[in-house]
């Protein structure tokens, strides 16, 4: 056991002060010069024979000193950690310390902890909400967009070319006389969309048929181009005309989607998993809602370490999203010439509510008992190993060796703690339709 | 005739040399053609101590090959110092 006390400070701040038996003391200096006998290369010396006054002389006695107390506290200040259960959300810093040989080391650690809250409600809360109505309207929108997915886009003979077809054609683009290869294509293939600027005039062709007509550039995105300001002479001979073809709805259709024995079927499948969605959905807004208010009634000071790893942590997730799009967050503070702490200063206000929003959680489930037991844990894994089409037994280990159990974990009791909320605060929800969902939340 | 600086080129420090400083014997490069008494007078203006007895050697040259290239080491002369009982040297303090 240490010596060690604790010191409450303003702010979330701790001093805890730690006494190292002056034994630990001179093993840890005994330690040092050992090693550094071995590492170190001095003239007339043999390697590990140097002695310690001779390396003292070489290494310096203030950077000696400065590594064995970085060594002592390195070792000692988890072991204090665990032995005051301080639950520290920063680093500490180092405001005193006597280190000498032979003495009993005593330094003093400053850091920052997790706030503790007092008590505050998290119950009789009562959260306005919309909820989505599900009925035959929302099932035949689905079913609408599935079998817009299952289209079959194939040639029409004879038909005649209309907006939201598809076409190939050869098209000749020439500019007083002469003909622009660039701009010309022998196998254009396209879609004719309402208001096409350069294909419209082509509604109404028949395959085969050969068209000529001017098209003027002189629309903005096209200032750079070299025909800007000048009509251009556009020849087009439509080739094929491919139109979209819907499956039938019947149940065969319902069949080739999955394992659905009639389109019936299908429909209930599409119902219930609406329902399901409008569920999680409206329940996730009303969970929102009560935070809100929980988090309205009840203000604490935020560990400034805490903040700022938050802030970190949308950082990070932001910078992933940009890399995906080719830049980054440091080509964008050089491009718009701004400071890197001002660009992190613009996330403040969202990582105090994030991370007060964390620790309302947490004490919540703690006030509450709220643990994930090995069951829960089980169950969880064998439902995510169904998704994955894993076996449970690769899936645990996966979990095992990546430290993923306790992400899990965490997640399982953030579930169960919103479950425990929305089960204690009264929820009403509005039904509305789909489209007005939104419309008239007045802070949401 | 020379400074004692010019006599008295280095100390010297290693292995050998540090077991005898405790005892007061303290090991130095001189210059090849510095004499025993030279070398006292040196060591006692220098680090104004009372030098009882001086050994000195002629270090000699070791051949050396670098590739194809054959030489030798400079030749040197080590004197071993013994001083007054009680005398130290404050530039070798804290190591011997």
């Amino acid at each position: 056991m240490l010596k060690t006390q604790v010191q409450e400070l303003e702010a979330n701040r701790v001093a805890l002060t730690v006494e190292v038996e002056a034994t630990k003391v001179n093993a840890a200096y005994a330690s040092f010069y050992s090693r550094a006998a071995r590492s170190i290369k001095i003239p007339g010396f043999r390697q590990g024979k140097i002695p310690k006054a001779v390396l003292v002389k070489h290494i310096g006695p203030d950077s000696v000193k400065e590594q064995v107390e970085e060594e002592l506290v390195q070792e000692v200040y988890p072991q204090a950690i665990k032995e005051t259960k301080l639950h520290p959300v920063s680093r500490f810093e180092l405001e005193e310390s006597n280190l000498a040989e032979g003495q009993p080391f005593v330094f003093k650690a400053v850091f920052e902890v997790r706030p503790r809250l007092g008590e505050f409600n998290y119950k009789s809360y009562t959260s306005q909400v919309q909820r989505e109505i599900v009925d035959e309207e929302s099932v035949s929108k689905v079913i609408g967009q599935v079998r817009e997915q299952h289209s079959k886009t194939e040639p029409v003979e004879n038909a005649s070319l209309e907006v939201d077809d598809y076409f190939s054609a050869t098209i000749e683009v020439a500019h007083e006389g002469a003909v622009d290869s660039e701009l010309s294509d022998e196998k254009a293939a396209h879609k004719l969309v309402e208001n096409d600027k350069l294909f419209s005039p082509c509604v109404g062709m028949k395959v085969g048929e050969i068209r000529t007509y001017q098209i003027k550039i002189d629309s903005d995105e096209e200032k750079n181009s070299k025909y800007y300001g000048k009509t251009l002479d556009y020849k087009v001979t439509l080739n094929r005309v491919s139109r979209p073809t819907l499956p039938e709805l019947n149940d065969e259709f319902a069949k080739q989607l999955g394992d659905f024995e009639s389109l019936e079927a299908l429909k209930t499948k599409i119902r219930e998993d609406l329902e399901e969605r409008a569920k999680y959905d409206a329940e996730e807004r009303a969970f929102e809602g009560i935070l809100d208010q929980i988090i309205e009634s009840y203000s604490f000071d935020v560990p400034e370490a805490m903040v700022q790893s938050t802030i970190d942590f949308f950082i990070q997730g932001l910078d992933r999203r940009w890399r995906q799009f080719g830049t980054t967050i440091q080509d964008y503070l050089r491009n718009s010439g701004k400071d890197v702490n001002e660009f992190r200063e613009t996330f403040r206000e969202r990582a105090v509510r994030q991370t007060r929003t964390m620790l309302l959680i947490d004490a919540i489930g703690e006030r509450e008992n709220i643990e994930v037991t090995d069951a829960d844990y089980r169950e969880e894994i064998e439902k995510r190993a169904k998704e994955y089409n894993m076996t449970v037994e690769k899936l645990l280990t996966t979990l095992t060796e990546s430290d993923g159990e306790e992400n899990v974990r965490f997640s399982l009791r953030s579930q169960k703690i919103r479950d425990f909320l929305l089960k204690n605060n009264q929820i009403n929800y509005d039904m509305v339709k789909d489209a007005d969902i939104n419309k008239g939340e007045s802070d949401a | 005739m020379k400074a004692p600086q010019d006599i008295v080129i280095q100390p010297i420090v290693s292995e050998k040399s540090y077991d005898r400083m405790g005892e007061g014997i303290y090991q130095f490069k001189v210059a090849k053609s510095a004499n025993k008494s030279q070398i006292k007078d040196a060591i006692e203006v220098l680090f104004k101590v009372t030098v009882n007895k001086v050994n000195t050697l002629n270090v000699v040259r070791k051949p050396k090959r670098r590739g194809v290239f054959h030489g030798y080491t400079s030749t040197w002369k080590k004197a071993i110092v013994t001083l007054k009982e009680g005398d130290s040297i404050p530039f070798f303090e804290g190591i011997a």
